[in-house]
């Protein structure tokens, strides 16, 4: 690695900047599209809505880097390719963190539960609980999965529409089997016993 | 090939993150998770490669601390992809169970009444609310549940937010 004049730091640095600026892209977006346009506003199109943020988050993010390939001409050109990439995957990386933030604020009971406590601190556990109707809960996904398209519904009966989240499941329960070797634990809590 | 090299050490940077996060959790499940996990994966490293790069810089050796920018951003991104990732894992994430059981139940599926049986009343916000006391966001102070301060901080980052998006709260 080079210590003098030479080295290519202005490319190197511009790269640096547009992948760092991108990190923002995802919530511009969203706001633009949420905020403006009042699109997406309704409760099972909300994710739709996040989702969208983040795929319109490259083109400006793409044009910037078109500029940067075209201006870095110092650069190896296995280097500025690498570059885009690594742009590219960073901006992918936080785009998914800014969905799953953004799903934390929409469907997540442990934020509802903070909320709800705030406003009114409750002598048990029990009147904490009692806000929740599990049955509302569960109505909310089946209805927020067939908005995403995720499942159908058909006389009364729930179908596999897309079936993009199958692979997600199954590797977060893998993760979670990894990370918590303990067959009594999750599975017991979240499934009835027969 | 500075950049290659760079996502290479991010991404070893992060598996290493990964295993100590993996050892601590099966040597003794730490109670603030939260806490344990923003340390493991995003504390420490960046500690650590803020400290390289400085030094690097310091030394005048401009190639080395811009190859360590790389590795750090890097590694800040996947690190913040698992953590985003980590409650889902934690304690399961009943649209995606919804997912599973309804999949496995191809070609027939499931009526609204069987989706609703797979889940245990008490699981869905007893175990969320055992989370949110273990991880001291919530705690009992004069006979009643209140947040903690981190809970209020917490609290508050996304109300501001749904009122930046101009949303209601989240139903959860």
């Amino acid at each position: 690695m080079k210590g003098n004049n030479l080295y290519p730091t202005r490319e190197y640095c511009g790269v640096l900047f547009i992948t760092a600026a991108s990190i923002f892209l995802p919530l511009l977006c969203h706001l633009f599209l949420c905020r403006f346009l009042r699109l997406f506003t309704r409760p099972e199109e909300r994710q739709k809505g996040a989702l969208l943020g983040g795929i319109l988050g490259p083109v400006p993010l793409l044009i910037a880097l078109a500029f940067w390939f075209n201006s870095a001409q110092t650069l190896p050109e296995i280097d500025k390719w690498f570059a885009l990439m690594f742009s590219l995957g960073v901006y992918l990386l936080f785009a998914y963190t800014y969905f799953h933030f953004f799903n934390m604020s929409e469907t997540a009971q442990r934020i509802r539960i903070l909320r709800e406590t705030s406003r009114a601190p409750s002598e048990t556990q029990a009147e904490v609980e009692k806000a929740y109707a599990s049955d509302r809960m569960i109505t909310i996904r089946l209805q927020r999965l067939v908005a995403l398209g995720e499942l159908r519904e058909k006389q009364g009966r729930y179908l596999i529409e897309r079936g993009t989240l199958v692979p997600v499941a199954r590797v977060v329960s893998a993760l979670h089997d990894f990370i918590f070797p303990d067959p009594e634990g999750l599975r017991a809590d979240l499934y009835r016993q027969p | 090939m500075l950049v290659a090299s760079a996502l290479l050490v991010g991404t070893l940077s992060f598996l290493a993150a990964f295993v100590l996060h993996s050892a601590i959790w099966r040597w003794k499940r730490p109670e603030k998770q939260i806490l344990w996990l923003t340390a493991v994966f995003l504390i420490l490293p960046i500690l650590l490669y803020l400290g390289i790069i400085i030094l690097t810089l310091v030394e005048r050796q401009q190639g080395t601390a811009i190859f360590f920018v790389f590795s750090g951003l890097w590694h800040l991104a996947l690190s913040s992809a698992y953590i985003m990732t980590y409650p889902p894992i934690q304690t399961g994430c009943p649209s995606l169970n919804i997912v599973l059981a309804v999949n496995s139940s191809m070609p027939e599926g499931l009526s609204g009444e069987e989706v609703r049986r797979i889940f245990s009343e008490q699981a869905l916000v007893s175990k969320r609310f055992k989370d949110l006391t273990g991880d001291k966001l919530i705690r009992m102070k004069e006979g009643a549940w209140g947040l903690s301060f981190t809970g209020k901080i917490i609290s508050k980052i996304f109300s501001r937010y749904r009122r930046l998006l101009k949303l209601p709260p989240g139903e959860g």
